[in-house]
């Protein structure tokens, strides 16, 4: 495949090689290294693409573009990072051939995906695989044996890099046979408003779960004391969270810019704390 | 001094966990046998380091909650606890306070330091120069949260474990819940970011659906995810039959009119 790539390179065959793919992997590595609590791995999902961005676009402008979409939030357990990588490899690819594809679909994929790939890996690297891992390297290691911490690495890291690696391979087929299924039956120009069905729904979910905000204020005193927090979850269940991200929400459309937003929130809680307004 | 160089290096080691996709050397388990190599006793870290392991196991990265930081307080109390000559349970002990304490630092780089990258790098971004990402993408991680924690690791190696201690203690503990609090509402700003791109009037509604499945209703990420795929196939392919003909066509219609727009 990777030998023909070259000569196939016409309007309807795949302009991403296998080697591209393999690039986006080897990218995709260090995915953590700039993590950071505003949109996580953003830059880590930009750098991986950069393969791709490089391949299928020529202009400033269209490069901009496409850097900008990929610099949006992005969190994902990494190991399924190549996964959704591959199918937005290919939804980019339709993008570059076909102007008129919408790309608002390419950022509605990578929310909707993030939250529940996360949900699936977690348990399965994090708590399962991570466990049994950990358990058979301890019980060597504690008999003074160090290739405990060896068999520990191997355990747990072949499976992972194995997962890495087809995630990229089978996600760009995925997204390729998808999309042109997708156009065969005539429900692309549907699917910019159904992916963001599920982007909002999962994003709403998240909001649920990701963003905390507790005030400990109490009224009264002995018997008579009510907690706010108390007042306030029983008015509606993460009141508190869904009022912090409206209101980050409509400082954006003020055009307030995110780096005073992010130091607003930290010097807010800081001040908060000190108050007993918010807490822990 | 070679001591401390050295136990830099197991640092390096451990936090090039990012560099390697999460591949997991930050754990005390990895971590303990190499620091009892250094420190001279190689079978009591391979045990301290086993303890620490199961100590703190509950300790990753899940979601976006992060955990205390293992490789200092692995590295840290491995390395105290064989040169005081005490056991496991002392390096558990010296460990997760220093764990603790290092959270706070990593947690203050993630908050206030790799953004101000992430800031240059949205520059780099609107000019499209790949480089240019790439460069803060990497710059971000190696001087924004390598480094300073790697050599924080060595510095406090150097100090030893009383001063590490009275470090703890002259931290306001409003500015660690400040910093905590806000740790739990940043998320909040990259959703918002996240709605001002995909977020229309068409379609809001359903930012409101999945909200309450999860916060009334306790259902997780992944069911609302599987609940909205399923919502989508039933208007992609539904219509529900022959039975409701009218019905199938209005259910087309609204969707139709979402393209208009």
């Amino acid at each position: 495949m990777m030998k023909t790539s070259n000569e196939t390179r016409t309007e309807n065959t795949s302009v991403i090689t296998r080697k591209d793919l393999r690039k986006i992997f080897w990218k995709s590595l260090p995915f953590e290294i700039s993590w950071n609590y505003v949109r996580q791995d953003h830059m880590g999902f930009a750098y991986s693409m950069t393969p791709v961005i490089e391949k299928l676009y020529q202009t400033k402008e269209e490069r901009a573009e496409a850097l900008q979409r990929h610099m949006e939030f992005f969190n994902i357990t990494v190991y399924f990072s190549t996964l959704v990588l591959g199918i937005v490899t290919a939804m980019e690819e339709r993008k570059a051939k076909d102007p008129a594809f919408d790309t608002s679909s390419i950022s509605n994929v990578k929310a909707s995906l993030m939250g529940p790939l996360s949900g699936i890996g977690d348990s399965i690297f994090l708590g399962t695989l991570r466990i049994i891992a950990a358990g058979i390297g301890a019980s060597l290691c504690m008999n003074g044996n160090p290739f405990g911490a060896v068999l520990f690495l191997l355990l747990y890291n072949i499976p992972a890099f194995l997962v890495r690696y087809l995630g990229m391979m089978k996600g760009y087929e995925l997204g390729t046979t998808l999309l042109e299924k997708l156009q065969k039956s005539g429900l692309m120009n549907k699917v910019t408003n159904m992916t963001g069905i599920v982007g909002l729904m999962t994003i709403g979910s998240m909001i649920a779960t990701m963003v905390t905000v507790r005030m400990p204020i109490t009224f009264g005193s002995g018997d008579g004391v009510t907690e706010l927090q108390g007042i306030l979850d029983s008015i509606m269940p993460c009141l508190l969270p869904v009022c912090v991200t409206a209101l980050i929400y409509w400082l954006l459309g003020k055009n307030v810019k995110t780096t005073w937003l992010l130091f607003g929130i930290i010097a807010v809680s800081i001040v908060c704390a000190g108050f007993g307004i918010l807490g822990v | 001094m070679i001591k401390v160089l050295l136990i830099f290096l197991i640092a390096c080691f451990g936090y090039s966990d990012y560099f390697t996709g999460k591949s997991l050397q930050t754990r005390p388990l990895v971590l303990g046998p190499l620091v009892g190599l250094v420190m001279g006793d190689l079978q009591a870290g391979c045990v301290i380091g086993a303890t620490v392991e199961l100590a703190m196991m509950g300790a990753v990265g899940v979601g976006a909650a992060l955990p205390p930081e293992v490789v200092s307080g692995g590295i840290l109390g491995t390395a105290f606890a064989i040169a005081g000559h005490k056991d496991a349970g002392m390096a558990v002990a010296l460990g997760l306070p220093i764990a603790m304490l290092v959270m706070l630092l990593r947690n203050f780089l993630f908050i206030a330091i790799v953004p101000l990258f992430a800031n240059r790098a949205d520059k780099y971004a609107e000019q499209g120069d790949i480089r240019g990402v790439s460069r803060m993408h990497w710059f971000g991680g190696i001087f924004g949260m390598y480094l300073p924690l790697a050599v924080l690791v060595a510095v406090a190696y150097y100090l030893g474990s009383s001063v590490m201690e009275s470090v703890l203690n002259a931290i306001p503990q409003f500015v660690q819940d400040g910093l905590t609090i806000s740790a739990g509402i940043l998320p909040a700003l990259g959703f918002a970011i996240l709605l001002r791109m995909i977020l229309n009037k068409k379609i809001a509604a359903f930012l409101a659906v999945g909200f309450v499945m999860t916060a009334y209703l306790g259902l997780p990420v992944l069911g609302v995810a599987i609940m909205a795929v399923s919502i989508v196939a039933l208007m992609a392919f539904g219509g529900f039959g022959e039975a409701r003909p009218a019905a199938a066509g209005a259910g087309e219609m609204e969707v139709e009119d979402d393209e208009d727009f």
